[in-house]
């Protein structure tokens, strides 16, 4: 293969990756221990938390503020 | 049959290598939210204080970091349901943005300079977190 060829090839796979990574990713997750959906599930978390704290400041504060 | 086995090498790793960024991007930006957190809580701690007297400024302030936690998630979001990279770009940079913004114009209604500092740094912690989680989508 030339160099032309693989370079082609890999922004191929990278274009399809999104549709086909899923096999690759639960692999990675079981070589890891670390699931990617709970690293997700994760910040979720701690976002909501930070967007609930704000909300409740901002009720403390008067009207206009 | 020599070519085939190449090509399947190339593509096994290269997917490899797109699923490991995904991972790596999505644990940056659960930091990026840690560090948001603490920006927040630090925000409560200085406005107790009475080193934020301003009603307004300190909405500003808790609006900021509201923005970047919905910005954020937005982020984690594409990483992970859509593998969508150019969408998490896009919400890390508007992020990046309304950190500027804050550390710009928007920390000087912090009304103790150590206090200022130290939030100074949290923010600055957030922006290389998702600078980082940026670069490594790009």
């Amino acid at each position: 293969m030339t160099v032309a060829e693989v370079l082609a090839l890999i922004k191929l796979i990278e274009d399809l990756a999104p549709s086909g990574v899923g096999l690759v990713k639960s692999l990675i997750d079981r070589l890891t221990g670390v699931p990617e959906a709970q690293i997700a599930a994760i910040a979720h978390q701690i976002n909501a938390g930070v967007i609930a704290s704000v909300n409740a400041e901002l009720a403390k504060l008067p009207p206009g503020a | 049959m020599h070519r085939k086995r190449k090509i399947i090498a190339l593509i096994a790793v290269a997917l490899l290598l797109t699923a490991c960024t995904y991972k790596q991007a999505l644990v940056l930006a659960r930091d990026a939210a840690v560090s948001n957190a603490a920006f927040e809580q630090a925000l409560v701690v200085a406005r107790n204080d009475g080193f934020i007297p301003d009603n307004t400024e300190y909405a500003n302030l808790l609006k900021a970091s509201k923005r970047i936690a919905q910005l954020d998630d937005a982020a984690v979001n594409a990483i992970m349901n859509q593998h969508d990279k150019v969408g998490a770009i896009a919400q890390i940079d508007q992020a990046i943005a309304t950190l500027d913004d804050l550390t710009t114009s928007g920390l000087a209604a912090i009304k103790n300079h150590d206090r200022q500092t130290a939030i100074h740094a949290i923010l600055l912690a957030v922006r290389g977190t998702l600078i980082s989680a940026k670069a490594l989508l790009s």
